[in-house]
């Protein structure tokens, strides 16, 4: 007995000998088609069009309505439908005319199992292959207008965007120096608020910028060497004030030699500061916030660890953390300020912060615990040791 | 989540447009708070100085040019 693989092809016989279309029936099914049959080219016609079909084989020589007619129809409403006719050997012609109008293939009377196997799979592949591609195409198709959109929200970000914003950012500013001494609480209220949307309004446009530029793992890094206690040293003392607003402790702790790490200097710098104003934003008055830094020479690998005593973040909710757009707190909150505690930001700082630090073989962990604090690790390979200690300011 | 869900440069263009849609709202957002603060500061301030309303009046502008950009803003065929 012949074994056959299973295929999922719809066929349909059309034959008009019932005894002749039952082998046909049973023949297909064992090859692990789905069948169906019926005994005239009208018959065929109406479930033609009603369901879809892989393919049709049909005889040539019927009454009604003959297989080439079958052949025709289909070929004209059903394109991606192929057609194998079976034929008598006396009739060959009929058979060869069919090929030219469109039919895949053709068996003759009495039909060989093998041969008849070895076609319908040949189809089968074919059919495939054709679907394949015109799914590709499609895929083709709808990438390239999404990258064409792509492109477009670039020049918005870029270009767009960027002069009217700049000339609104002066104006606030030049509000903000007449009317500042303006003894009118209201005034400063509402100064204050124009002042940090427009901060904000400028940090949205950089973040959807920084996103462009990512293209899809395209990103093109500008490699320099980095001292990565001086960064920092210098990201420390640029923040300090924050935290001394907030009233909140703020720490760096030098454990290990200074290295130089192999990176894109303002991305990696972008992303610290990222992670400590996550750490500031998150950590009520009082609180503290530290800045672990140690070296393990063995693996030539520097940890940074931003250590905050805040909200924490519940187990269920860490990993979503490094998700676009996933703030802990109420969504409320997004019109605070980004430096008070559970104030603004959109959600992308975090994100983005991992996507450098992975794409400079590193790695950003988190390590977390509700109404205890949250400890951020970023993990880099290091180049070499210095051979000076960096002079630290605390 | 693994590192292909977090991750932005291995999103497809599709993800980062779906981002771009919620930061186009953000930006619609932030305009809406920023109007809102103007037009406070200009009904607490009562401006009379020439220079003060032409401030005002600029920043408006500017903030209805940024208004028409969104506006225009591509639509994502998802």
């Amino acid at each position: 007995m012949h074994e056959f693989n299973t295929e999922t092809a719809r066929i349909l016989i059309i034959e008009d000998e019932p005894e002749v279309r039952e082998s046909y029936k049973d023949m297909f099914a064992l090859f692990g088609y789905e069948v169906e049959a019926v005994s005239n080219g009208r018959e065929g016609l109406s479930l033609i069009n009603k369901h879809d079909y892989d393919v049709v084989v049909t005889d040539l020589n019927m009454p009604e309505m003959d297989g080439l007619e079958v052949l025709r129809y289909i070929k004209k409403r059903k394109p991606f439908v192929e057609v194998i006719v079976i034929t008598g050997f006396a009739t060959l012609e009929n058979a060869i005319q069919a090929m030219k109008v469109g039919a895949y293939d053709y068996f003759t009377k009495p039909v060989d199992i093998d041969h008849v196997h070895i076609v319908l799979s040949k189809c089968i592949q074919q059919i495939k292959a054709k679907k394949e591609n015109e799914e590709l195409r499609n895929l083709n198709e709808q990438l390239k207008s999404l990258n064409e959109l792509k492109d477009k929200f670039i020049t918005i970000t870029n270009h767009e965007l960027r002069t009217p914003i700049t000339v609104l950012k002066g104006y606030i500013e030049l509000l903000d120096f007449f009317l500042r001494d303006v003894n009118n609480s209201d005034v400063s209220d509402a100064l204050d608020v124009a002042t940090e949307t427009m901060a904000e309004l400028i940090s949205i446009v950089e973040q959807m910028h920084d996103m462009s530029s990512f293209d899809y793992g395209k990103t093109v890094f500008s490699y320099s060497e980095i001292d990565i206690q001086q960064l920092l040293v210098m990201i420390y003392k640029e923040m300090k004030i924050f935290f001394d607003q907030r009233r909140l402790s703020f720490d760096i702790i030098m454990q290990g030699p200074p290295v130089v790490v192999s990176g894109d200097y303002k991305r990696v710098k972008r992303s610290l500061r990222e992670l400590i104003q996550n750490a500031l934003k998150f950590t009520p008055e009082n609180g503290r916030v530290e800045i672990h830094y140690s070296v393990n020479e063995s693996n030539n690998k520097c940890f940074i660890r931003v250590m905050d005593s805040g909200i924490g973040i519940p187990r269920a909710k860490q990993q979503l953390v490094f998700e676009p757009f996933y703030e802990i707190q109420d969504v409320m909150n997004h019109m605070t300020s980004k430096t008070a505690f559970m104030g603004g930001g959109i959600g992308l700082g975090l994100t983005l912060a991992k996507e450098v630090i992975e794409s400079h073989q590193g790695a950003l962990l988190l390590e977390s615990e509700e109404n205890k604090g949250s400890t951020f690790i970023v993990v880099l390979p290091f180049k070499f040791i210095m051979a000076e200690a960096t002079s630290l300011t605390q | 989540m693994n590192k292909a869900e977090s991750s932005i440069s291995a999103a497809q263009p599709q993800d980062l447009l779906i981002e771009y849609d919620a930061m186009i709202e953000e930006l619609r957002k932030r305009l809406n708070v920023l109007s809102t603060s103007i037009f406070l500061l200009h009904e607490s301030s009562k401006p009379e100085d020439p220079k003060l309303k032409r401030y005002l009046t600029n920043i408006n502008r500017e903030m209805e040019k940024i208004r028409q950009i969104i506006s225009n803003y591509p639509k994502n065929p998802r």
